[in-house]
């Protein structure tokens, strides 16, 4: 029973390892950026992209309340060889009077390599189209992370009979 | 009259009322702090990260919840329904009446508190009271009440409780209601006839009616820990779904707030009619037929739900995903109340409940949160995450029902007594 547990530990951490690695993709960078946008004041955008960037997508952004985007769609961006490692991607907004900013947001890597900030903002390009617009995701899953979630979902069985077998199945006392 | 006489059909429609009025305003309450926080940090003054330590505080209610609903196996289950009534009653006009964040903090721990024990006391008063054929008909309304007073909070908001006078307070002075149940029920509602009749047993005077370990004893463990660990499995992913899905349809879809929102809304008044079904087919087919029928229909359209990409389709796959995705809470009802004597009935349920399914219902959204977060996250979508999360957790329900919950359907609750008192 004792290596069963050892190797279903193993087993376990073999699986669960690579999910650990991050990335630091710039497509959620300019997500984050236009939700902290949509929050007002108290979703501090600067971190990730100056006041004059911010103004673009939505003037006077200060003072409205949260909630003022309906839509926030961004798209599968395109990496470009820089010294800054920078990254065009595309995304579209709406606000709540229907007013829509489709266009293509420019990002350059962080001095010290982690995260990135938003420069400038482009017009919309054919060849970066969003999701709605028939273009890729930001992110999918391949074939050995759908793979994976079967062989996790065996692991659950296998655990769960583990611990059950730890309880067996006793008699209900006698009498007195 | 005898109080046996009392128990007619007629009683147990007005009971059904009650506890579904009960279970309803449980539901309203853990929907209506969410719905309202962004008003109650304008105006009480707050950032999201003190937001974020409410929602902590407040979950921790739960947990503590845990500890007043095993009480019902001490003080009975009339009494402890009554004073859960009235103590999330009160913690509601509390919350109504906070001049800053740290007493909103501390009524809605409060209400969490009273809310968790509650749905154990009202689940354990309809599996005693009702007749076997009737009982799973009747945990399905019951729990059906839960989403709708989800929804109704939504509808509030829709009519505009928010821009009265009263603003986000509005909401939780409505939650003041219940208390006329308080007044219908001190005056009319029996204790359960299981309780009164094992309390009136001698020989049950033996049995230990206040340890929370007592569900753990030799004879009990096996049910408790295969009842435990199905329905952690199964909120874990239930909870992920209803936490991400508004997230994913806007920032994923690009569906807008307001079309996410009613979507919602019409998804979950029709996937309710899924409680009912579900106690329906509980009592026809019994409870774990029923229940693997509910679990592959939630891994299929839970997993397709999170792949669609179009508008149009995805409000069918959602309203089919809710309807057996919550849906089986009804038989998770069933499974964690009805395998126990009633003499510890009500302390194996908050086992199940509090216990296990809090758990459930803290690790489901986070695992997907960090997998599916769109700038670290190793999968990077929060679709093929909560996808893939399905995928991974219903099988094992399936697999857990099958192999090693008993069958309870048409089971004898008085014959259960007997044999642990004999």
């Amino acid at each position: 029973m004792r290596r069963l547990a050892v190797a279903v530990l193993v087993a376990v951490a073999t699986l669960l390892l690579p999910a650990c690695a991050g990335t630091d993709r710039p497509e959620g960078i300019v997500e984050r950026w236009l939700t902290s946008l949509n929050q007002g004041a108290a979703g501090r955008p600067s971190r990730y992209a100056p006041d004059s960037v911010s103004q673009e997508i939505l003037p006077n952004w200060r003072n409205l309340d949260p909630g003022e985007l309906d839509v926030i769609e961004v798209g599968k961006g395109r990496t470009f060889i820089s010294k800054e490692g920078g990254a065009r991607v595309p995304f579209r907004v709406v606000d709540t009077s229907g007013r829509e900013v489709r266009a293509t947001a420019l990002l350059e890597r962080n001095p010290d390599g982690t995260g990135g900030t938003i420069v400038r903002i482009e017009p919309a390009t054919a060849d970066l189209l969003l999701p709605s617009e028939g273009g890729p995701r930001i992110e999918t899953a391949t074939p050995a992370m759908w793979l994976a979630a079967a062989s996790v979902a065996l692991l659950f069985v296998l655990l769960s009979a583990a611990l059950m077998s730890l309880v067996s199945r006793r008699p209900r006392p006698a009498k007195a | 009259m005898s109080e046996a006489d009392l128990r007619t059909p007629r009683y147990r429609r007005r009971l059904l009322v009650l506890l579904s009025s009960a279970t309803f305003f449980e539901g309203y309450d853990n929907f209506v702090l969410s719905f309202v926080l962004a008003l109650v940090l304008v105006d009480l003054g707050g950032t999201e990260a003190e937001a974020g330590w409410i929602r902590a505080v407040v979950g921790l209610g739960a947990v503590l919840a845990f500890a007043l609903s095993a009480q019902a196996d001490r003080i009975g289950r009339k009494r402890l329904l009554l004073i859960t009534i009235v103590g999330y009653t009160a913690s509601g006009a509390l919350t109504a009446l906070s001049p800053n964040l740290t007493w909103l903090a501390a009524a809605q721990f409060c209400a969490q508190v009273f809310l968790g024990a509650e749905w154990a006391v009202a689940v354990t008063i309809v599996v005693e009271e009702f007749p076997a054929r009737e009982r799973g008909r009747a945990l399905g309304i019951v729990t059906s009440m839960n989403t709708l007073g989800g929804i109704f909070v939504g509808i509030l908001a829709f009519v505009g409780l928010q821009n009265t006078p009263l603003t986000w307070r509005g909401f939780f002075v409505v939650g003041l209601i219940p208390l006329v149940l308080i007044a219908i029920g001190r005056r009319t509602m029996l204790e359960t006839e299981r309780y009164e009749a094992v309390r009136a047993d001698p020989a049950s005077e033996a049995l230990d009616h206040t340890s929370l370990w007592e569900a753990w004893r030799p004879e009990y463990r096996r049910t408790v820990l295969a009842v435990g660990l199905l329905t952690f499995f199964r909120h874990a992913a239930v909870a992920a779904a209803a936490f991400w899905w508004a997230y994913y349809a806007q920032a994923e879809v690009g569906m807008s707030v307001s079309l996410s929102g009613l979507y919602l809304a019409a998804a979950g008044v029709l996937g309710a009619v899924g409680f009912l079904v579900a106690g329906r087919l509980m009592d026809r087919f019994g409870r774990r037929p029923a229940f693997v029928a509910y679990m592959l229909g939630a891994l299929v359209f839970g997993t397709w739900l999170f792949q669609i990409r179009s508008a149009a389709l995805m409000l069918p796959v959602l309203c089919l995903a809710i309807f057996f995705g919550l849906g089986s809470v009804a038989m998770t009802s069933a499974f964690s109340t009805e395998p126990f004597p009633t003499y510890v009935r009500s302390r194996a349920a908050a086992w199940c409940r509090n216990a296990f399914e809090v758990g459930g219902g803290i690790v489901g959204p986070l695992v997907v949160g960090l997998l599916g977060d769109h700038v670290t996250g190793p999968i990077g979508s929060i679709g093929d995450a909560m996808s893939l999360t399905s995928i991974a957790l219903f099988p094992v329900t399936i697999f857990l029902c099958l192999r090693y919950v008993p069958e309870t359907r048409g089971g004898d609750l008085v014959a259960l007594d007997r044999e642990v008192v004999a």
